[in-house]
């Protein structure tokens, strides 16, 4: 008997898993993670079969709220205020581990920030340095530049 | 209390997890041999709520890593210079 597995039937386990792994609630958060597999192996009356799989994820969750939810805005559909930066760098498992650097202002701390002259000043000047690099880096490939 | 069983209870909930988990099966046989590895590395930063909440994290010396939260108060000013310097540290 040979058993199939359609796309939306994987889709729905993977969601499934997610909401499992989350706990259903509202959760914000930042999450990286890494995989590295490596296979080698021969058969009697075969040559050697080598395999390697190497994957990086980023994930950054924010949460809308539901209708019941309090929220710190003052509009009740207001998503939650978060204000954050963060730079991930990594190379392989061997010669560059992986390095964080992230700041969040969630809730009130967030609307306080964001009226803060300091806070402006800084949250500019980093997205005026990410705008510069990514620039630099578009110029250097010549791709078109990206708007994110 | 018995050293095979500890509840824990009021913990506090965790800014930052790190998890890893290693695989290694080897086959030696007479019609196959085989090596497999794996890696799975996994992190987690939950920051709290109505706080600012800042990390350095080196997974090459993860005992350096560095986190430091500042909770809002209504009334309160920020310590914005507090804050942006230890991010620019």
């Amino acid at each position: 008997m040979k058993a199939f597995l359609h796309m939306p039937t994987l889709c729905g386990v993977a969601g499934s898993l997610a909401l499992l792994v989350t706990g259903c609630t509202n959760v914000l958060g930042f999450g990286t993670a890494t995989k590295f597999a490596l296979d080698i192996s021969q058969r009697a009356d075969q040559s050697f079969d080598v395999s390697m799989g190497y994957d990086r994820v980023e994930v950054a969750s924010i949460p809308a709220p539901k209708k019941d939810d309090a929220v710190d805005g003052a509009q009740p559909e207001d998503v939650y205020s978060v204000l954050g930066t963060f730079k991930v760098t990594y190379g392989t498992p061997w010669t560059e581990g992986l390095v964080l650097d992230q700041f969040f202002a969630t809730g009130l701390a967030a609307r306080s920030a964001a009226q803060d002259a300091e806070f402006q000043a800084f949250f500019g000047h980093q997205a005026g340095s990410i705008a510069a690099k990514q620039k630099t880096r578009d110029a250097g490939t010549d791709r078109e530049p990206r708007h994110d | 209390m018995s050293l095979l069983y500890l509840q824990v209870t009021q913990r506090t909930q965790p800014l930052f997890v790190v998890r890893r988990s290693y695989g290694l099966e080897g086959v030696l046989g007479e019609e196959a041999t085989a090596l497999s590895v794996g890696l799975v590395s996994r992190t987690h930063f939950k920051p709290p709520d109505n706080a600012f909440a800042w990390l350095h994290f080196d997974a090459a010396a993860p005992g350096r890593s560095r986190a430091r939260v500042w909770r809002s108060e209504p009334g309160r000013p920020i310590p914005a210079d507090e804050i942006i310097g230890e991010i620019r540290r």
